[in-house]
């Protein structure tokens, strides 16, 4: 049994390293910590593979492994970061949000909100340059926020375990994607739709 | 002020709430009364989804972003030491 494990597992690692491994650089931009999650997510796939049950394929099971562990890796970073409770980047982006409305509450005038609205924008992720722009104003946001974010996107979780994962009431969450998407958007307007 | 109106910033953190965790009905009601007189409101709303369905398929590791970015490849020695590792914690 043990043999074969070892030899299906050789096969994964033959046939999907090279997937995981880029996708775990490309996540947390640090290809030393990468291979260390990559050699994890192997490692936990090895004990588990009782558990693998076909139901998925072996790639979808191993990318959901290192998913988990990329999650993990960034609460990691974000316990170890001695940051304030509101550092820098984020109470720049909170004025760079507030500003977008007047004094009221009502919207300033927006730019070119029709260029959103095209129907070109349905096959948008289709453009690589668009998914570099949509990378890299994912990469602009506070820390906290993209650390939230993430957790959203890349683990199947719920809202009240993103809460607790991390440590926001409920309010807080929903007032932090409120702001990211604000944030994401002022960024898009920036650097895809102004140019287009 | 009319208890009724919101402005844009609630009514877009509203947007928002409703897509995270949901709206009380005097939420809801406001929302959908601000949102029946306020274009920039709808235009924002229009973009929280196309952004939420972007951020959710870049997020899927066979998903666009795994066709563009520059593709990070183990070494050979790297992947032997990978396979070494394994062997020994079996």
């Amino acid at each position: 049994m043990l043999e074969q494990n070892q030899a299906t597992l050789t096969q994964w690692v033959n046939l999907y390293a090279d997937d995981l491994y880029a996708w775990a650089a490309m996540k947390i931009g640090d290809k030393e910590a990468a291979k260390d999650l990559l050699q994890d997510t192997y490692l936990s796939a090895l004990k588990g593979m009782g558990t693998f049950e076909g139901r998925s394929s072996p790639k979808t099971w191993l990318f959901r492994i290192l998913n988990n562990k990329i999650v993990d890796y960034f609460r990691q970073q974000q316990k170890t970061a001695t940051q304030p409770l509101e550092a820098d980047d984020t109470r720049q982006a909170i004025a760079l949000t507030d500003n977008l409305f007047a004094e009221d509450g009502h919207w300033r005038p927006q730019p070119h909100p029709d260029r959103w609205m095209a129907s070109s924008t349905a096959h948008l992720l289709d453009t690589p340059e668009f998914v570099q722009a949509l990378q890299a104003c994912m990469g602009r946001l506070p820390d906290k926020w993209r650390y939230v974010l993430h957790n959203k996107y890349l683990s199947e979780q719920s809202a009240d375990q993103i809460c607790q994962e991390c440590g926001l009431t409920k309010s807080n969450y929903w007032q932090i994607l409120h702001r990211a998407k604000l944030t994401m958007k002022v960024c898009l307007d920036k650097h895809w739709f102004h140019v287009q | 002020m009319n208890l009724l109106t919101l402005n844009c910033k609630t009514a877009t953190a509203l947007v928002e709430k409703r897509a995270a965790v949901g709206l009380n009905l005097w939420e809801a009601l406001r929302l959908r009364l601000h949102l029946r007189i306020c274009r920039a409101c709808v235009d924002y709303e229009q973009s929280s989804a196309l952004m939420e369905k972007w951020l959710h398929q870049a997020h899927q590791p066979e998903g666009p972003a795994s066709r563009t970015e520059p593709t990070e490849k183990l070494t050979d020695n790297e992947r032997q030491a990978l396979l070494d590792f394994l062997k020994r914690n079996r």
